[in-house]
């Protein structure tokens, strides 16, 4: 008998990590999953062609929502791929606090993966879709819903899972 | 060749070391059996794993790419001295340096003079087990020495936040104390085991409980040091759950060297000491548990591999599970007769005791309450700073004042009335510099003038205990002050100063954060941080952009600080390296962002702290160091 709590105190919290194990901890779900985009403005550059939330919902097929900046290394490690995903389906690009000559520089050197880029200038877009630090990414389906966000550089793991989610789709 | 040396003394320590415990085995079976003597295990185990770990050190020195490891933690432009740290700034290599350790605990135990033999070996007996089963760790999952096929011709660098002077030496130290606690654990389990009678037990522990607690209280220290200049965010201390796995056993065995005192002078608690000494090494090795198999999130991020997290689990449990099972079967092997007046010496410590394992467990709780959530409702919740400064609080001030009070307190049974009476003269000071405190800090927050009283009182107290005890003598000298009292002495005044320190930097700090231009002068507490530019400089394998301020003091130039941020050219990183003016009153720290990019302005993105009473936290960590060493020469020099 009094070494029935020991038993079950060591098998509960074992319990308890050994399923911690299985979960991984940087995933934060975002509250805009399943939800449909939200309202954001953006300004226009000069060299590339823009887009509007209705831009978004007016196609019926599936894209892909990237915030960034010239600025940003990570979003320098993710450009590669971003450039493969591109061959999939559109992405559009949203350039946090950035101007028009140095995205212009950087993806002339290194390839453009956008379909269309808008600034935001003074973070309000980042602030509406939830973005809290670059880069982060947002699937969104044909009907114009959030399907899974991803924060951070996609790198080439990521880009495997987001393959799974485009099949379950 | 020389990583499968490497590999080949890494087997040796395997295989020697197993005899830990198939050596009680086998002689079970035949007494006949001629086996090696643990104490000579113990060399020879010590032996091969450092030639193993030299292996590991020299392919790092020669930027071996065909390994892992080293393609994956250095590169050729790295300057040597971060070649060699870069042993321990990987996964791998560091469990590695833990096993090193390990033996390096056991190896100093088997060549050390104790009387009672029995105790020594079936300590080692313990203590070779522990070894042989993190060496399995190793060989199974975590071995350095792995080869990368086609090898590479450049490696990526080893992580930039980990190339600086505080990070050479802060993991050895940390595992010092981690890992010394090994032995303990190995005592105390050998004790429970083979139901050693002899009480002198405690005298064994003593000299391990004080070292490895020094090294603990360096290594955390230096740590909280690390992470204030290089993360650039102007604390000493952010609750982040590699911190606080690493606070949680420094807790346990603050409580468990104030026991050892009552245990090895009144032969009281001994079945306490001995459970304190196992949770205080379930709780580093939970600490590795957390930290190296990513379950919680972490500003410490370690390569994570799941079957890891499942053999240090195993581990886990195994360690509890024994230490804790002959902790119950032992039952009624020690005298029970722990008779103990709470107006007492021994009360004071027990109320320490129990004060320092309630902040323990709360704090392990809000630590693992994260993973909890996330299986029980999978739910995504953290548990930040808020918590832990709250439940703070009220544990530490009765902590404070038993620590005030306790050591005047007599031995045996004392009489509440009869110590105010003997205490006169201090509680009439204490008066005094409670007002002083007040007067000085008029109009700022309560809770910290309350916590400055209470540091002053514990500083104050035990001044007051050492000018009384050389009233008594007055012919002595230095040399011949007794080493506990100086001992005590020097930590409680540590801890005073860590309180002050850590009050100011948290509760009182000042932060201004802004675009500042060229020539804009920005005023913070007493200074002008007048801002000079930014200009490009170029590092041994990094690119700087260092900021030039002129601080001014009532218009007078005192000083130029130059923060920096660093982009590491082979992993393109940055890492922020804050410019911090210490005096006794304050640091002003200040680190840069980004430039505007806006309009094509000329500002930068400031941030500038003045963070009061920062470098007491430092004087107050060497302080606390310095007693726990104090304590062990103690030891040992009654041990001659």
């Amino acid at each position: 008998m009094k070494y029935f709590f020991l038993v079950i105190s060591l098998a509960l919290l074992s319990f308890f990590f050994y399923k911690g194990l299985e979960k991984d901890p940087s995933i934060i779900p975002s509250n805009l999953i399943k939800k449909e985009i939200p309202d954001f403005k953006l300004n226009e550059t000069k060299l590339f062609p823009f887009f509007e939330k209705s831009d978004l919902l007016e196609s019926k097929d599936l894209k892909m929502v990237n915030f960034f900046a010239s600025w940003c290394p990570p979003c320098k490690i993710e450009h590669p791929n971003l450039i493969k995903l591109s061959e999939k389906f559109p992405i559009y690009g949203i350039a946090k606090k950035d101007s028009d000559n140095r995205i212009y520089n950087w993806l002339k050197k290194s390839g453009n993966p956008f379909k269309a880029i808008g600034l935001d200038n003074d973070g309000s877009a980042s602030i509406n879709w939830g973005v809290y630090g670059l880069p982060e990414t947002f699937l969104i389906s044909g009907d114009g819903k959030i399907l899974y966000k991803h924060v951070g550089p996609i790198t080439k793991k990521d880009l495997s899972k987001i393959f799974k989610i485009l099949a379950r789709e | 060749m020389v990583a499968e040396l490497g590999i080949f003394f890494l087997i040796l320590t395997l295989v020697f070391s197993s005899f830990g415990f198939l050596q009680p085995i086998l002689s079970n079976i035949s007494k006949n059996i001629l086996l090696f003597s643990q104490e000579k295990l113990s060399v020879l185990i010590f032996t091969f794993t450092l030639l193993s770990f030299f292996c590991l050190a020299y392919s790092f020195i020669v930027s071996d790419f065909s390994l892992n490891v080293v393609v994956n933690n250095s590169n050729t432009q790295l300057p040597i001295i971060y070649k060699i740290t870069g042993v321990w700034g990987n996964h791998e290599g560091s469990i590695l340096l833990w096993l090193l350790v390990m033996t390096f605990f056991g190896f100093l135990f088997s060549i050390q003079n104790i009387k009672n033999k029995d105790i020594k070996i079936k300590t080692l007996y313990v203590q070779n087990t522990l070894i042989f089963l993190i060496g399995l760790f190793i060989v199974l999952t975590s071995n350095p020495f792995e080869r990368s096929f086609p090898p590479e011709i450049e490696g990526s660098d080893l992580n930039p936040l980990l190339q600086d002077p505080g990070l050479i030496i802060h993991p050895p130290l940390l595992y010092l104390g981690y890992v010394g606690f090994s032995i303990v654990y190995s005592i105390s389990l050998a004790v429970l085991l083979f139901k050693i009678k002899k009480d002198d037990f405690v005298n064994v522990l003593r000299p391990w409980v004080f070292a490895s607690w020094t090294f603990l209280t360096l290594g955390i220290g230096l740590g909280s040091w690390w992470a204030y200049y290089e993360l650039g965010w102007g604390g000493f201390w952010f609750w982040d759950p590699v911190e606080n796995a690493s606070l949680l056993p420094w807790l346990t065995a603050s409580a468990l060297l104030h026991t050892i005192l009552i245990s090895s002078k009144r032969k009281l608690l001994l079945k306490w000491t001995l459970l304190l000494s196992i949770i205080t090494f379930t709780l580093s090795l939970l600490g590795t548990f957390l930290v190296r198999s990513g379950v919680l999130i972490s500003v410490h991020a370690f390569a994570n591999d799941p079957s890891r997290g499942l053999f240090i689990l195993l581990l886990l449990l195994l360690v509890t599970g024994a230490g804790l099972f002959f902790y119950i079967k032992s039952g009624s092997f020690f005298p029970k007769k722990n008779n103990i007046n709470l107006i007492s010496k021994e009360g004071a410590i027990s109320l320490n005791n129990i004060f320092m394992l309630t902040l323990s467990f709360t704090i392990l709780l809000g630590t693992v309450y994260p993973l909890f959530s996330g299986v029980i409702f999978n739910t995504k919740i953290s548990v930040g700073a808020p918590f832990f400064n709250s439940i703070l609080a009220p544990i530490i001030f009765p902590l404070v004042i038993g620590m005030i009070f306790g050591p005047f307190l007599k031995w045996g049974n004392d009489d509440f009335f009869n110590l105010i009476n003997r205490l006169k003269i201090l509680l009439f000071i204490f008066f005094i510099v409670a007002l002083f405190v007040w007067y000085l800090n008029f109009g700022g927050p309560i809770l910290s003038i309350i916590f400055f009283i209470f540091s002053s009182w514990i500083v104050t107290s035990s001044l007051f205990e050492f000018t009384k005890f050389i009233s008594l003598k007055p012919k002595l000298t230095f040399k011949k002050v007794p080493l506990k009292n100086l001992s005590q002495l020097t930590a409680h005044i540590g801890i005073g100063l860590l309180i002050i320190g850590a009050t100011g930097t948290s509760i009182l700090k000042k932060e201004k954060i802004q675009f500042q231009d060229p020539n804009q002068i920005i005023s913070i507490s007493k200074f002008d941080v007048k801002f000079m530019g930014v200009n490009n400089v170029e590092g041994p394998n990094y690119i700087s952009e260092m900021g030039e301020f002129k601080i001014y003091q009532k218009g007078e130039y005192l000083k130029s600080l130059y923060p920096e941020r660093r982009f590491y050219n082979s992993s393109d990183q940055i890492t922020t390296e804050a410019a911090i003016y210490s005096t006794i009153f304050g640091d002003l720290y200040i680190a840069i962002g980004d430039k505007n990019s806006l309009n094509d302005s000329q500002s930068w993105t400031t941030r500038i702290w003045f963070n009061p009473f920062t470098l007491w936290i430092w004087i107050g960590v060497f302080l606390l160091s310095l007693g726990g060493a104090i304590s062990l020469i103690k030891t040992l020099r009654i041990k001659n």
